[in-house]
């Protein structure tokens, strides 16, 4: 990221632009996800999924700043790259399927209540 | 070792022993494998949340209507400041940075000029959240209904706002995570001691800030996810 000239002794300048770069990404896309959940925003989206994808993928691009830009993995060997991403993929399917799983289970309990009243 | 291992060392990363495959120190891989586990216990109780939340979406509390108090101001302030509490964090995680980058350059004087700013927001934002549990718990004077019976505040049974796992999971997992903030600002302020004493300084390289430094970054990532999937979604 940033390379300092080794003299001894003598401290060098702070290269710290990229720092406030990634930071204004950061605050930019934080405000516009404030704005879009207040509910006269959120009432403008086509269906309410949309809203949900829009959100998240808002929050990875911003977990994906923060672990690549700050916590520096972007510049890691490869494969220690791929040992800290690649079980989020895994625990993204796992939401995914809970959330199919939650509503699967809200529906049928609905549909066991009907019975049951009947 | 021989010189045929010596050779096999030099090409690319090597599982034959006397040198780290990944290039990294072993406390930083340590780190980091540390921090995946503990995404997976996060993303643990993030996903129960989901699943529970999406089952009651019909009685689920709405955070917009929860969360409206701001500290100092009377009035109503949907979300504010959580969403301030949010900018507080990633503001000491970009502080933070600012720290490892002056431990870079070995300079002592930035480091301990960035890492208390850090250590202070992250004070800032465990007072914050200890102002929202507090409003959480005191709840309004109309109170609410959850079938047929009034509540006021909230507590791990009932609350006024919802459904009542509303209350549970809004503890556990906003203090899961205040808890992990608070060590992190413990560790932080032992770093910093460290710094302030010369120790790194002696040692040659910052490298201890970097693993703190990745430690609260984890933090800050884990409260991202919370913000979204909790308050916002």
């Amino acid at each position: 990221m940033a390379h300092y000239n080794a003299q001894p002794g003598v401290i060098p300048p702070p290269q710290t632009r990229w720092i406030w770069k990634i930071f204004v990404y950061l605050l930019v896309i934080t405000v516009v996800e404030v704005f879009a959940a207040l509910p006269a925003v959120r009432d403008k989206f086509p269906a309410p999924w949309v809203f949900k994808l829009f959100l998240i993928g808002f929050t990875l691009l911003k977990a994906g700043l923060i672990v690549g830009a700050y916590m520096h993995l972007k510049d890691e060997v490869k494969n220690l790259i791929l040992s800290v991403v690649l079980p989020f993929f895994l625990i993204i399917y796992l939401i995914v399927l809970m959330l199919i799983e939650g509503s699967y289970v809200s529906l049928y309990r609905t549909v066991i209540e009907q019975i049951l009243i009947n | 070792m021989s010189a045929h291992t010596a050779e096999i060392n030099n090409q690319k990363p090597s599982w034959f022993g006397g040198v780290s495959p990944y290039n990294v120190s072993y406390g930083k891989l340590m780190m980091w494998f540390f921090l995946v586990s503990d995404a997976f216990s996060f993303s643990g109780l993030l996903i129960a949340y989901a699943f529970q939340r999406f089952n009651h979406a019909d009685t689920w509390a709405v955070p917009d209507k929860v969360f409206k108090s701001f500290p100092f101001l009377e009035g109503e302030y949907p979300m504010m400041y959580v969403g301030l509490m949010t900018f507080i964090l990633i503001m000491s995680s970009v502080t933070m940075v600012l720290a490892v980058e002056a431990g870079h350059r070995n300079d002592k004087k930035d480091v301990i000029k960035w890492m208390l700013l850090t250590i202070i927001g992250g004070f800032t934002f465990l007072g914050s959240q200890a102002y929202e549990w507090y409003h959480f718990i005191h709840g309004t004077t109309e109170g609410g209904f959850y079938e047929g019976v009034q509540y006021f505040g909230a507590n791990l049974t009932h609350n006024e706002y919802g459904h009542p796992d509303f209350g549970g999971f809004f503890f556990f997992i906003t203090g899961f995570h205040g808890f992990h903030v608070f060590s992190g600002v413990v560790i932080n302020i032992i770093i910093f001691i460290n710094v302030l004493l010369g120790t790194y300084e002696r040692r040659g390289h910052y490298e201890m800030v970097e693993k703190v430094g990745l430690y609260w970054h984890f933090v800050d990532l884990v409260w991202v996810f919370v913000f979204t999937f909790f308050y916002l979604l």
